[in-house]
């Protein structure tokens, strides 16, 4: 059974955060070999992984801090005790 | 008696310990507070959400607060707690209103008529060595990131931004690890879009 680009992608995806077993590793590099499209996918990921740590590395040296406005807001809430109505997670 | 409570509230925002509260509390330890929250759930409302419920928490247990351990040791568990609920209410929501959604979202880029594959395949991108030295480039990935839904940018956040472990993510977030992959490779789709878009592909506008 030919491997789709959706698994392949897939598994080009998971290859970054775990050890591919022998069986998903044939897979993956026996569709990259035949399809140029997922070989760039692949590399764009990778790319996409190698920016997201340099991103924590450059993060981790720069002080995360409450905005003034943040720290007058929650200091009104915490005065009065009351609960904030709950954020919604999706609520972006 | 409005004058009294002002009163009241600054003498116990200026007091120095042993008076403590939720203001001084705020004072002391708000930005340490902020900081392990936005590290884990990578949203600067949600993180300030979550230090205001701290220290609400931690106003209406402070009895319990025997001083065992230092104050912000005490905070910060308390606040571990809520980042848990949120990142799970978060994968929770998800998996009840918009699992399905999301997998459309995921399917729109692949063709089922023709197994699956590239609807619109990648684009080659240009330099992109170059682009990690541009600060617009990191601007727009951030953008990217804010605009997935929340247990994707969670998830990416903290394992791929942060470095924290698979197992640590999924015991946090109460996830399997399956989970966590395909959450991965959804939020890898999309932010992969996202920088063509508006990053790598403005020479071939899609048509």
């Amino acid at each position: 059974m030919m491997t789709s680009c959706k698994e392949a992608s897939r598994l080009a995806s998971d290859a970054l955060n775990r050890r591919l077993t022998l069986r998903e590793r044939i897979a993956l590099r026996t569709h990259l070999l035949i399809c140029a499209a997922c070989r760039r996918f692949e590399q764009q990921i990778a790319f996409l992984h190698d920016a997201a740590s340099r991103m924590g590395a450059a993060e981790a040296g720069t002080s995360v801090t409450l905005s003034p406005a943040a720290r007058e807001r929650i200091t009104a809430r915490v005065r009065q005790g009351k609960t904030s109505p709950r954020r919604s997670p999706r609520g972006k | 008696m409005a004058r009294m409570t002002s009163k009241k509230t600054k003498a116990v925002s200026a007091a120095s310990p042993p008076v403590t509260g939720p203001v001084t509390w705020l004072a002391q330890h708000g930005d340490a507070l902020y900081r392990y929250a936005y590290y884990r759930v990578y949203d600067s409302a949600v993180a300030e959400d979550l230090v205001q419920e701290t220290l609400l928490a931690a106003w209406r247990a402070h009895d319990n607060f025997r001083g065992e351990s230092a104050e912000r040791t005490w905070l910060t568990g308390i606040l571990k707690h809520k980042i848990i609920d949120y990142l799970r209410r978060a994968h929770r929501e998800v998996a009840l209103e918009d699992l399905a959604a999301d997998a459309d979202a995921v399917d729109r880029l692949f063709a089922q008529e023709a197994q699956d594959h590239w609807r619109q395949t990648p684009a080659p991108w240009k330099n992109p060595d170059g682009a990690l030295e541009s600060s617009e480039f990191w601007d727009i990935l951030r953008d990217c990131l804010a605009a997935l839904p929340a247990q994707q940018a969670a998830a990416f956040a903290a394992t791929e931004i942060e470095g924290l472990s698979v197992s640590d993510f999924c015991k946090n977030a109460d996830i399997s690890a399956t989970n966590l992959y395909v959450t991965l490779h959804r939020a890898r789709l999309r932010l992969r879009e996202c920088l063509e878009q508006n990053w790598f592909g403005q020479e071939t506008p899609s048509s």
